[in-house]
């Protein structure tokens, strides 16, 4: 599977979109099924104690013709709600459910639209294939892993994919108004040098997409990629590297002397304000 | 120096300002849905397609020039919420779509009677091929009768489930939602290429068959059909009908003209998922007489009576509904 697809519009403009991987896309799944079970329990508990039942079992004559519409009752909810959930959801909310919003993903149509009731209808109920042999998801699983851009066969026949739409941005992007100005004049970021060596523009932007998205990773998984973009360059950099042996120590040490070599790199490209980036959308529709 | 950094600070920051009244101005259109633009006058419309259009060259120049991810994203951000308002909510929906919206089943189903043959065949031909085959060997219905019919004494002639009333809603509804289920499992798996779809229906077709001659061998045939008259007809149908929609699917696989097999597979999708969709409807009325006509105690024309109204309706809908309006399409 690709990490994301490219569309061109009319004006050919190509707009890029992250593909949701297979982790992301069970969590959202995994996550929808614990709130439909808990809609299903909570209409349940409602539907036979709840004060209404009470009313509507006294005014029925007999406990047992209640309870026998009311199992009937309870059984086609059931199915609509199971069925329902995700159609209606993807539906209204353009492609998104709530599990789906816990994760950061989206569905979207393969022109970069938003998705319609259409498109929420037919990749749910294709779903019954893409879950065969019930409940492993084997077939849509499967086909998932083959597929390029990771559609599952409910995906296919209604044209859409699933898409990464954000991720937790605590930490604002401090280079964009230089960037802005750059794009401007057509300055492209040059490497760094420092005195024991340069610091190529790959490494300055690798730098530069931890630091933005550092705050997504665990602590351990954190300093250990900190610890080993900031070792080589400790090195070059003709400074000595201050001793810490505590987590929070090292990741403060490594995290503070790349931020400043991105800063410098900037301040190198461009003078221009490093300031007034203003937080960017966290969702495309 | 001075004066070429001054003017590259102030085109910087001039950029930055446009591309922040981007943003504001696609996330304030973006919450009014399909009346943004409508609403614009044309010299609104057009500033805005012109910060469009510069918007997708920033990102286009932010790309070749490698700008750094945080960069790129926040352009292309902009330009997808651009081209969403641009593109997205402009549906004309035509006036006439409201009328016909119920038509569109039978004239989906009219349009690929062949899926209905083929599913058909499969289903009843099955059916037949497996009733011939009990009754001339009878031993093949301990292999093939599921266990509760295997020594199933019908009660009543025309009553063979004697279902108490009060247990009537449970039963409609969980026949209702099984069949509901099984006739999406056989749409989706004509993504199978039409195998599973294929099974599904050899599989039921042979259940139905292996019933009915068992139940001849046994001399009780008039009472199983007495039972499966009333909702029969509907029933049935409306799995081949499931399995016709599923077969649409696997022939935009088999035989997709002259497009990719994908394309073909998202043409055929609307009028498959119109198909199945009215599959369901047809399930929810089959199960309603399945659960509380058929176990009533209404005598044996009484049951035909409803078998024939009930087909008579649905047929009269397949073959009538909408068939003006095709015309009137098809001499525009």
């Amino acid at each position: 599977m690709k990490d994301s697809v490219f569309l061109s519009t009319p004006e050919h403009a190509s707009l890029e979109f992250e593909l949701a991987g297979l982790g992301s896309r069970f969590m959202a799944h995994a996550i929808d099924l614990v709130i439909i079970a808990a809609v299903l329990i909570a209409f349940w508990l409602f539907l036979f104690l709840g004060p209404l039942a009470v009313m509507v079992r006294e005014s029925f004559g007999s406990a047992e013709t209640f309870g026998s519409y009311g199992i009937a009752l309870m059984i086609m909810i059931s199915f609509a709600v199971l069925w329902g959930y995700y159609f209606l959801l993807e539906g209204y909310y353009q492609g998104t459910t709530p599990g789906k919003k816990a994760m950061g993903i989206r569905v979207i149509r393969e022109d970069g639209l938003p998705i319609g009731f259409y498109e929420a209808a037919v990749r749910n109920f294709v779903r019954a294939a893409d879950g065969f042999p019930p409940p492993t998801y084997f077939l849509g699983g499967m086909v998932m892993h083959l597929d390029p851009t990771g559609k599952r066969l409910g995906d296919m026949v209604a044209g859409t994919i699933v898409i990464r739409e954000s991720f937790p941005r605590t930490i604002e992007s401090r280079t964009g108004a230089a960037w802005a100005a750059r794009v401007e004049k057509g300055h492209s970021r040059k490497p760094l040098s420092l005195p024991g060596g340069n610091v190529t523009v790959k490494q300055m932007d690798l730098i530069e997409q931890y630091l933005n998205r550092r705050t997504t990773f665990p602590l351990e998984r954190r300093k250990d990629l900190a610890q080993s973009m900031a070792a080589p360059l400790w090195k070059i950099s003709g400074r000595d590297m201050p001793e810490e042996n505590s987590l929070p120590g090292i990741l403060q040490r490594d995290e503070t002397f790349l931020q400043q070599l991105l800063d410098q790199a900037n301040e190198e490209g461009s003078r221009s304000g490093t300031s007034q980036t203003p937080k960017s959308e966290s969702t495309f529709f | 120096m001075q004066s070429n950094e001054s003017i590259e600070t102030f085109e910087g920051a001039d950029k930055q300002a446009h591309w922040r009244r981007f943003e504001e101005a696609t996330t304030r259109m973006r919450k009014r849905r399909n009346k943004t633009l409508r609403d614009l006058s044309e010299t609104e419309l057009m500033a805005f397609f012109d910060q469009y259009q510069s918007i997708t060259a920033d990102l286009a120049r932010a790309r070749s020039l490698g700008a750094p991810d945080s960069v790129i994203d926040r352009i292309n951000r902009m330009a997808v919420a651009g081209h969403v308002i641009l593109y997205g909510y402009s549906k004309n929906k035509n006036a006439s779509s409201k009328a016909t919206w119920w038509h569109a089943f039978a004239r989906a189903v009219r349009q690929h009677l062949w899926a209905l043959g083929l599913s058909s065949i499969l289903f009843f031909g099955t059916a037949v091929v497996t009733y011939f085959s009990v009754l001339n060997n009878p031993q093949l219905g301990f292999d093939l009768v599921p266990d509760e019919f295997l020594h199933f004494n019908p009660a009543k002639e025309d009553n063979m489930h004697d279902i108490p009333s009060l247990s009537r809603p449970i039963a409609a509804s969980s026949i209702m939602s099984n069949n509901i289920q099984v006739s999406l499992l056989a749409f989706g798996m004509g993504l199978t290429a039409g195998i599973g779809t294929a099974g599904i229906l050899i599989f039921n077709g042979m259940h139905l068959g292996a019933i009915a001659g068992w139940f001849a061998v046994q001399g009780n045939s008039r009472s199983l059909w007495g039972w499966i008259m009333p909702h029969g007809g509907l029933e049935l149908l409306a799995i081949s009908l499931a399995g016709a929609a599923g077969f649409l699917l696997a022939r935009a696989i088999y035989c997709p003209g002259q497009v990719r097999r994908r394309t073909a597979l998202k043409q055929i999708g609307r009028s498959a998922l119109v198909m199945e969709v009215g599959v369901m409807v047809m399930l929810v009325f089959a199960g309603l007489i399945e659960g509380f006509v058929s176990p009533s105690a209404i005598g044996y024309p009484a049951r035909m009576a409803v078998l024939a109204i009930t087909l008579t309706i649905w047929i009269g809908y397949f073959v009538m509904a909408g068939r003006n309006e095709f015309k009137i399409v098809n001499s525009e």
